[in-house]
């Protein structure tokens, strides 16, 4: 009981530190100011991250239909939005703090708090059970795992009935997709003609 | 690769030292449409003993993901009514008729594919758009009769292909999917709009009588299911729509390839 008293003590004193150091320099005037030129461009560049992060994170599949990146893999744009967002408001910042590290430290938490409620968005798309807790730790040990359902990796494949009316246009978008086809077919004449259809129309 | 999926010693032989993440199931001997229900023999033996032994090749490959041909005529070739077919319905029951052999070997096809450690099953709609300069000279020459029959679900050979890589990036393990347009449409629908979008003339109209005695196999569906099949769950999991979302889109595009200088 009373080291956590005195831990809390610690705590309260050192966010009363923050917000007068955050008052005090919020005062002063950003770097960027009296350069309109550069003031402009970080407003643009700011508002774009936001939109464009925004609606990847808010809607992905629109998103992803709009950038017409297939296949769809929601947890992939989810993350892409939250370092977007993060990118935004960092540059946001920017214009009216001229603390750098303080600036940069807000934009991680933004980007990082972000990045952890798209992993406890997406849990039942795959992921690790130790992702949210750990990510919100240390956000680097992120993506290294793969999502179950939405293999953006390549797959060999071995397309058994290549040769057929559906096997042919089935091969053709398997490669198209960057799968590696191993064909299969009892047809041996219909060989060549397979290979020759099988190349994007 | 050449090798008879029906020999499975052969079959393992030819992809020794191959190793692959998926296999996909496309086998049929369905290159001239059969009439009668004999034609479909060497089809239904491709999709039951051609599915056990391409499983023995999945294993020996290393392959988790299996994914099988079916066919939404599993549902039964019969009038359904208003029925809105889910992957729920009852699939491959025999009803007591020459269909049996094809429902054994599509309910077949889907058990054994299920038994894989990540098995799914696609049952698609008819298929069309994939051949039109045959298509178009088998209307020229009016090969092609119809008669009055139900509605059936339908699919572009573009977006079935489509379709099939979507399963297999994203869909789920032990999973059935419907694989059809947006708009359902009779046998004669179909071939009388193919017809005249190829200038063709129109299709023999035959009685019914007459279309069983011609084309008996043919005929159970073309003449005598009628059904609407719903593709609402491989919207939602595979994210997959269709390019041609009705007939009418498909034939548009056989006809716009055909009038495309050849070669291209």
């Amino acid at each position: 009981m009373k080291q956590s008293a005195s831990a809390r003590h610690d705590i309260d004193r050192a966010a009363v530190s923050v917000t007068e150091d955050l008052r005090s320099r919020a005062t002063r005037h950003s770097v960027v100011s009296g350069r309109p030129i550069a003031m402009a461009a970080a407003i643009l560049s700011a508002a774009t991250m936001v939109v464009l992060g925004g609606w990847a994170f808010l809607q992905p599949m629109s998103f992803s239909d709009f950038s017409n990146c297939a296949p769809y893999n929601r947890h992939l744009v989810h993350d892409a939005g939250a370092f977007q967002i993060g990118i935004g408001v960092t540059l946001l910042l920017a214009l009216v703090w001229s603390d750098a590290p303080l600036v940069a430290l807000i934009g991680f938490v933004v980007a990082s708090g972000l990045h952890t409620i798209s992993h406890y968005a997406d849990r039942h798309l795959g992921g690790h059970d130790s992702d949210v807790p750990v990510l919100s730790l240390h956000p680097h040990r992120a993506d290294r795992h793969r999502f179950k359902h939405s293999q953006e990796d390549n797959m060999k494949v071995l397309l058994a009935g290549a040769s057929g009316a559906l096997g042919v246009p089935i091969a053709r978008h398997l490669i198209q997709h960057g799968h590696d086809v191993l064909g299969l077919t009892r047809d041996p004449g219909a060989v060549t003609g397979f290979s020759n259809s099988a190349l994007p129309r | 690769m050449i090798a008879d999926a029906l020999d499975r010693d052969a079959l393992l032989r030819a992809l020794e030292g191959q190793s692959a993440d998926a296999v996909i199931h496309e086998l049929t001997a369905l290159r001239k449409s059969p009439l009668r229900h004999s034609g479909m023999a060497l089809t239904d033996r491709l999709r039951d003993a051609g599915t056990t032994n391409l499983l023995a090749a999945a294993e020996q490959l290393g392959a988790r993901r299996f994914l099988t041909q079916s066919f939404i005529l599993g549902y039964g070739y019969r009038d359904h009514g208003n029925q809105l077919l889910s992957e729920e319905a009852p699939f491959g029951v025999r009803q007591g008729d020459a269909c049996d052999p094809h429902l054994d070997a599509m309910r077949s096809t889907e058990q054994h594919a299920f038994s894989a450690p990540e098995g799914i099953a696609l049952r698609y709609g008819l298929l069309y758009g994939g051949d039109g300069e045959q298509m178009c000279t088998q209307l020229a020459s009016r090969k092609v009769p119809v008669a009055n029959g139900g509605t059936l679900g339908w699919i572009h050979h573009e977006d079935a292909a489509a379709a099939t890589v979507a399963a297999l990036e994203h869909g789920g393990g032990g999973q059935a999917y419907n694989l059809v347009d947006d708009r359902p449409a009779t046998w004669a629908e179909v071939f009388t709009a193919m017809a005249r979008a190829f200038g063709a003339p129109p299709p023999w109209k035959l009685p019914r009588w007459l279309f069983r005695l011609v084309a008996p196999y043919v005929a159970t569906f073309a003449v005598d299911t009628a059904m609407r099949v719903s593709p609402a769950k491989a919207h939602a999991e595979l994210n997959w729509r269709p390019v041609f979302p009705t007939y009418l889109d498909g034939i548009a595009d056989m006809v716009s390839i055909g009038r495309q200088p050849a070669g291209s």
